[in-house]
């Protein structure tokens, strides 16, 4: 490849020669051209972005003059009245988000520590290939996979005897009442946990092979067991990229709509079950969006994107920080 | 090669037609070598002789890595390490190893000790405290740190974080310490402090250490290997071998003819 | 004071316990991949077939296929990418050939970032608000534009990576033989990391190609073959949405058909981003 390069350089010699003898380099004048496209292809990019939060805040004007703060904190949603208040998906963006993180986190976690510490380095290469291919499938594969798979055996097997455990208890039990109709808050959370896995999972992988070998040598040289290794050294080690990364795959979930609008049940209550069906700022758009008709039930949901929004840049800002940081650690 | 050289100590470690491969490669040919308890062995050679491998294998840290593979014997006190064992963790244990960057853990400089202490012996924790003090006074790093032993082992400088490797090393009352070019990160005054200290500890264990510098090994060594392209060229205590080589080879890595 | 075997031991078994979780975790998550794919195969083998590709998608309870899907698919990817390409490639360009560490190419670099994951549903809302409301209509444009929009970071920051990974000594070569730096630019680093560039915008048309959440309000949907981007225009996704969340079962096998269709290609597309990409490692 370098190669190929090199020998495009050697060709540019044979140009022409000015009347002094020198060389005359040809195109000059596109100099500036070139790097001003190159700018302003650049400056497109932030004006994109930057245009985006502008845009959408423009556009939820009418919502925010009307309904102020208390939209944040109503759960009242009826298009026939007019009233709009985004806590019940606000809530449920929070709760399916949560679920993932918590299935999510250890499980990629896991994943990261099989494929640095146990697995036999013939499987790491294929292994590693399967987990990417996992983040490379579209999300509505994964919403259809849920509805027409997950839910139905949710339903069947798993709801009731959910529901008949641990309803009963006082407490906890909140969590788990009501008819077991396989979609719901539970399902949304799990099919997002399957969702942002590979993701956690690719970045803790590549976070984790960057530890120095000497460091693993080191903790072995002890006679550290394998858990331990991984727990008090390798973790720790990388701890800034690991939660980076954890970050970015937060933000997937926050934002995620479709593999979360198959199976969430698309309801503006909020109930305490998390077996029942709910509705995310995402799920919400994803369903409302094209029937909403008048200017207050638009701009509401369009207020719905801009909160979205925030939230995910606010992950995943926090996110690039902690990952920048990770690189500027490694690199010492 | 081998050369009847008296060897006034017990041996600790006796390793017996040693092979060693990465993959394909033929890194240790025949091996025959012993290394004598209280004693400091240094084993020389230019890059790439096998001498880090030689270390690598006496604790069985090579296991870490697919198609390293060693073949002969290794006895320590008498039992072949490279047989089936059981926990090699119980060999690390008794086998320590010090690197040639230093490696402190990402924790406190406590817990960088405390922490392979915890992995062996059941402890109070005023026994810890008392452990980790002195393992850190052998280490000769305990009036350094004594006052921020709960900062973090990162913020030390260089020659401290090797030493606080070492301290960590000995905490676990190994019986062997395997030094891989401990200084070759290390500024010279720091050398000299790690010098000065393997020659205290080699009261009470057997040292390996692997270097580049000739000086070192002449300064700390009782005996010394030879070593090119993974056989053993010549052993020798270290003021015969340094004074009167017997072999071309050794002549010419030792003044400096190449390597 | 000896070895005490109980810690040793009970840290043994800790440890094979944790790992055993770890291995755990990794055969489920392979055990996932699986099931997804036994599914897709099994639902949607059975439901292709030529109508699928030759058909317009059905009325409600009537038969038919998807190829209005699948060809407003491939025009809004292949609109999209055009737009995207030469925006994405000049911005890493920029990135990594002129700017490097300046404030302003970090600030760039960090809001390509945050769109490169920001969620796909909030641009279909922008490019709403930005095209459609103005035109007053939905249309296979604004499909696109937000296609263009997902995959523009995805390709700055492959060609970014890509020149950054070439070496400065053999730009200086170039520059110091009298060369142009734009010139040098486009037959020195473009041409030796051409692969590379190709890779990521391989891996932005996968990308683009499943998406779903950006089309629902901009492309919308339409049930005839539609040549003509300026009107609502039918994709894939979103009609594999509207098929799958319907009662028929007709059209919810045409779902799984058309499922099949689109992850076989984007994990094609993705093999054959990873097979370039490591012939451009040699």
């Amino acid at each position: 490849m370098n190669a190929e390069g090199l020998s495009v350089v050697a060709t540019e010699t044979e140009r022409p020669l000015d009347s002094a003898g020198n060389r005359v380099p040809s195109g000059l004048g596109l100099e500036k051209p070139f790097r001003w496209l190159t700018g302003s292809a650049a400056a497109f990019v932030v004006a994109a972005l930057g245009g985006m939060l502008v845009v959408l805040l423009v556009e939820s004007l009418p919502a925010l003059r009307r309904f102020g703060f208390s939209f944040l904190i109503s759960d009242h949603w009826n298009p026939v009245t007019d009233s709009f208040g985004a806590a019940a998906p606000i809530a449920g963006t929070l709760i399916t988000s949560v679920i993932a993180m918590a299935v999510g986190v250890p499980m990629a976690f896991g994943i990261a520590i099989f494929l640095n510490e146990i697995c036999p380095y013939k499987l790491r290469g294929p292994i590693g290939i399967a987990i990417e291919l996992l983040a490379a499938v579209p999300s509505i594969i994964y919403g259809m996979w849920g509805l027409f798979v997950v839910a139905p055996l949710f339903a069947d097997h798993v709801y009731p005897v959910l529901i008949a455990w641990l309803g009963p208890i006082p407490g906890l039990g909140l969590l788990f009442q009501g008819p077991p109709y396989g979609i719901g808050m539970l399902t949304a959370g799990l099919i997002l946990a399957i969702m942002v896995l590979p993701f956690i999972a690719s970045v803790s992988r590549q976070v984790l092979s960057t530890v120095p070998p000497m460091l693993r040598e080191a903790a072995y040289g002890l006679g550290a067991t394998k858990w331990e290794v991984a727990r008090y050294v390798l973790v720790p080690h990388a701890r800034r990229g690991l939660l980076g990364g954890v970050m970015l795959g937060l933000g997937r979930a926050l934002g995620e709509t479709m593999a979360v609008t198959f199976v969430i049940g698309n309801s503006h209550r909020i109930v305490a079950s998390l077996l029942q069906p709910g509705t995310t700022i995402s799920a919400t758009l994803a369903n409302e969006f094209t029937e909403a008709s008048g200017d207050i039930y638009l701009s509401s949901l369009v207020e719905l994107g801009l909160i979205l929004t925030c939230l995910t840049f606010v992950v995943l800002i926090a996110a690039r920080l902690m990952l920048a940081q990770a690189d500027r650690s490694m690199a010492r | 090669m081998t050369h009847t050289v008296p060897l006034p100590k017990p041996a600790k470690i006796v390793a017996k037609n040693l092979n060693f491969y990465y993959g394909e490669a033929h890194a240790l040919k025949e091996l025959n070598i012993t290394f004598q308890d209280r004693t400091v062995t240094a084993l020389i050679g230019p890059s790439g002789c096998g001498k880090s491998t030689l270390l690598r294998t006496l604790n069985r840290i090579c296991d870490l890595y697919a198609g390293h593979r060693a073949t002969g014997e290794i006895l320590l006190d008498g039992e072949n390490i490279l047989s089936d064992i059981g926990d090699v963790s119980l060999l690390r244990a008794r086998v320590g190893m010090v690197f040639q960057k230093p490696t402190p853990f990402p924790m406190s400089i406590f817990d960088n000790i405390a922490f392979p202490l915890g992995m062996y012996r059941k402890l109070t924790r005023s026994e810890i405290e008392d452990e980790v003090e002195s393992a850190l006074r052998k280490a000769a790093l305990w009036d350094e740190v004594k006052d921020k032993l709960h900062r973090s082992g990162l913020s030390l400088s260089g020659g401290q974080q090797q030493r606080l490797c070492i301290a960590r090393a000995v905490a676990v009352r190994p019986e062997v310490i395997l030094l891989d070019e401990p200084c070759s990160a290390l500024d010279p005054i720091s050398t000299a402090q790690i010098d000065e200290l393997m020659w205290e500890l080699r009261e009470d264990y057997c040292i390996v250490i692997v270097t580049h510098n000739m000086q070192q090994a002449a300064r700390v060594s009782d005996y010394v290997g030879f070593m090119y392209l993974g056989e053993l060229v010549e052993f020798d205590s270290s003021e015969a071998l340094f004074a009167n080589p017997r072999e071309q080879r050794t002549r010419d890595y030792i003044t400096g003819r190449f390597g | 004071m000896s070895i005490d075997p109980r810690i040793v031991n009970h840290r043994r078994r800790v440890s094979r316990v944790m790992m055993t979780l770890c291995v755990t975790a990794a055969l489920s998550a392979l055990a996932i991949l699986t099931s997804i794919l036994i599914e897709l195969l099994a639902r949607g083998v059975g439901a292709l077939s030529w109508a699928v590709f030759t058909q317009p998608t059905p009325p409600p309870g009537g038969h038919g296929g998807l190829s209005n899907a699948i060809l407003g698919t491939v025009m809004m990817s292949g609109v999209a990418i055009l737009f995207a390409a030469p925006i994405g490639v000049l911005t890493g360009t920029w990135l990594a050939e002129y700017s490097r560490t300046s404030r302003t190419a970090e600030l760039v670099r960090f809001l390509n970032d945050t769109l490169l994951s920001a969620p796909s549903i909030t641009i279909g809302l922008y490019v709403y608000a930005i095209v459609v409301l103005p035109t007053g209509h939905f249309s296979g444009w604004a499909g696109a534009i937000s296609l263009a929009l997902i995959a523009i970071p995805v390709i700055v920051r492959t060609t970014e990576d890509m020149l950054s990974l070439f070496p400065d000594h053999i730009r200086e070569a170039a520059i110091a033989l009298g060369m142009p730096v734009w010139r040098m630019i486009v037959r020195v680093s473009w041409r030796a990391c051409a692969k590379g560039i190709v890779t990521g915008i391989l891996l932005a048309v996968a990308r683009i190609s499943g998406e779903t959440a950006p089309l629902l309000f901009t492309a919308l949907n339409n049930q005839f073959t539609q040549l003509n981007m300026s009107g609502p225009m039918p994709s894939l996704p979103v009609s594999i949405f509207q098929f799958a969340m319907s009662p028929y079962r007709d059209w919810q096998e045409l779902a799984w058909a058309g499922a099949l269709i689109v992850s076989a290609s984007v994990l094609l597309l993705n093999v054959a981003a990873r097979v370039m990409a490591a012939r451009g490692d040699r």
